[in-house]
């Protein structure tokens, strides 16, 4: 019935688990195998093309409305920043996308059969932020440069990829939506439900820098540039104010959010029942 | 082999598992027999280092199961929740832990055809039945070829043909030298399917015996017999382990002895019987009867 065939029974004679190879083979194929994946991946980066096709296309009359509306935080006066300004919507999706990756596997109960197959868990943690780490990067470049592409066809005056920190900026959203992606991850392993991290997400990235703007101006601005957007974001501006993170710096803040995001999901997941 | 010893889990103010010392062998399909609530998904859950014990330690194939190195040829385990995600194929889902454990592609095709399950392998899950469900579980938990296997409440939401097939599989495997740890909450589907049982009640190991041992305790070889000259019939029967008992006119409830036995002596009598046959039902009763204390409490303890 199971009989071990002659080839299985060679194969018994190799090295007893996957390895990394085989950890990262599995989540990989999770990821891919779910429709889901690519819907939210490819939906989020179509959109942030063509938002910034939008912001880009209408930049002369004022940015959408005409009026000077558009994305917050965009410097109408600067295209690179309008071509890529659809990464404030992208980032929300592929956040999501993190999240999702983790919390489905609590919604179907297949966490029990991964953890049964990686009992110590933490290499899941890892593998999962790898997998849809790596997945994320390629596509985002794809988008961030096809973002700028456009940009450039549109409008007279996008600096050249060879412009001071242009390239740092293209690449840099690439690697803030990245970040997100993962950080997604890290709030699925801790908060388990999607609506819970979802709300989290959302709330780090779009309401408190709201909710900071609040805050007395002599010190408000000093506790908001630590929050994970606006720290991450740094990255993506050409040129940084004065009393906030250079854009390398400030990417490191983001990137701390993550380390410290998964660091606490490893140390949570070891002593809970799944 | 599964070696649980005083293993304890509390969820709160409730005790799930109560220090239960139990040995589960190789080679033979164990029944882990108890009413809802009783513990059996929580034992097995541990068992799998899924949840971790509040006292007490399981050991599978001599180790604790975090300590395996190779934990999906050592133990393949169908838990109760459904763990599939609908949005995959059966295919996809048996890859993926396939990769992880580092086993051979060719492990996917024969668990899939063992589950009769080759023809939807590239549907999603999502579509599947219950069976259908179930069946990929079963799949699931031979992939890695384990020596142990854990199955809890295998049967359910199975039609005849599944049970069957369930049954066939799970004494298949134990003749294979596997152990296989087999949960249910009905006493007659253990009775088919097991050769040994553990019999748990509120969190308690209630028995541990050979399910023979427990069918005769249960008084399942007992004859009913009918008979107009009952009471003559009663006087033919009498032997050493032999008891007879009476509890109406015309009636006799018989142990030690077979149906045919009691027809023979009858025959060669030439006593008229009215009704003979073998009290199946005292089984699911022997099961109610040893656990009914549990059940009792658990329905008082339950309103705190
Ligand atoms: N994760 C949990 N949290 C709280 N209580 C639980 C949990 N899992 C099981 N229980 C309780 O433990 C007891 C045993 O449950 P379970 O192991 O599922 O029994 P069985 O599988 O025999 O039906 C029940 O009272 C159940 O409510
Ligand atoms: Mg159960």
């Amino acid at each position: 019935m199971t009989t071990s065939t002659p080839q299985e029974q060679a194969a018994e004679k190799q090295p007893p688990t996957g390895g990394t190879t085989g950890l990262l083979g599995g989540e990989w194929v999770k990821t891919r195998s779910l429709r889901s994946t690519w819907n939210v991946l490819l939906g989020a980066l179509v959109a942030m093309v063509l938002l910034g096709l939008l912001f880009t296309s209408t930049a002369e009359s004022g940015g959408p409305g005409g009026n000077g509306g558009g994305p917050p935080g965009a410097d109408f006066a600067q295209p690179l920043t309008l071509s890529l300004a659809g990464y404030n919507l992208a980032q929300l999706a592929l956040g999501v996308l993190g999240v999702l990756l983790v919390t489905g596997e609590y919604t179907s109960g297949t966490v029990r059969s991964t953890f049964a197959a990686t009992p110590k868990r933490w290499p899941v943690v890892l593998g999962k932020a790898a997998v849809l780490g790596a997945l994320v990067l390629v596509a985002s470049l794809v988008a961030a440069f096809a973002a700028y592409a456009v940009g450039a066809a549109v409008t007279d005056g996008m600096p050249g990829l060879g412009a001071d920190g242009v390239l740092r900026v293209v690449v840099g959203t690439a690697l803030y939506l990245t970040a997100i992606a993962v950080l997604g991850t890290a709030l699925g392993w801790l908060l388990r439900s999607t609506a819970g991290a979802v709300a989290v997400l959302f709330g780090l990235v779009f309401l408190l820098p709201v909710l900071g703007q609040l805050l007395p101006a002599s010190w408000g601005p000093d506790v908001t540039r630590w929050l994970p957007g606006q720290a991450g974001g740094q990255l993506l501006q050409l040129s940084t104010a004065p009393g906030t993170f250079s854009p390398w710096a400030g990417f490191a803040v983001l990137v701390g959010y993550v380390v410290v995001g998964l660091v606490a999901s490893v140390v949570r997941l070891r002593s809970r029942d799944v | 082999m599964i070696e649980l010893r005083g293993l304890t889990k509390r969820y709160g103010a409730t005790t799930a598992v109560d220090d239960l010392t139990v040995t589960v062998r190789p080679g033979i399909v164990t029944g882990f027999l108890g009413p809802n609530g009783a513990g059996k998904s929580t034992t097995m859950r541990m068992v799998l280092g899924l949840d971790h014990p509040t006292a007490g330690t399981a050991l599978v194939n001599g180790k604790r199961y975090a300590e395996h190195r190779d934990p999906l040829r050592q133990v393949g385990a169908l838990l109760e929740a459904r763990a599939l995600h609908p949005g995959r194929t059966a295919r996809a889902h048996l890859q993926a832990l396939a990769a992880t454990a580092g086993l051979p592609r060719q492990r996917v095709e024969t668990v899939l055809d063992l589950a009769g399950l080759t023809s939807v392998a590239g549907k999603r899950v999502g579509g599947f039945s219950l069976g259908m469900g179930q069946r990929l579980g079963v799949a699931t938990a031979l992939l890695g070829d384990p020596a142990t296997v854990v199955l809890d409440e295998p049967v359910n939401g199975l039609d005849p043909d599944g049970v069957l097939w369930i049954r066939t599989l799970a004494r298949g495997l134990a003749a294979e030298g596997r152990t296989v740890f087999f949960s249910s909450h009905l006493m007659a589907e253990m009775s088919v399917t097991a050769e040994h049982l553990v019999v748990m009640g509120r969190g308690r190991l209630v028995a541990d015996v050979s399910t023979a041992e427990f069918i005769r305790r249960a008084g399942g070889d007992a004859v009913r017999v009918r008979s107009p000259r009952a009471g003559e019939l009663a006087g033919l029967l009498t032997g050493p382990d032999v008891t007879v008992e009476s509890p109406e006119r015309g009636l006799l409830l018989v142990t030690g002895v077979t149906a045919e036995t009691v027809g023979d002596r009858a025959a060669g009598a030439g006593i008229a019987l009215h009704e003979l046959a073998p009290v199946q039902a005292s089984l699911e009763e022997a099961f109610m009867a040893l656990t009914h204390d549990d059940r009792e409490y658990r329905t008082q303890e339950q309103p705190s």
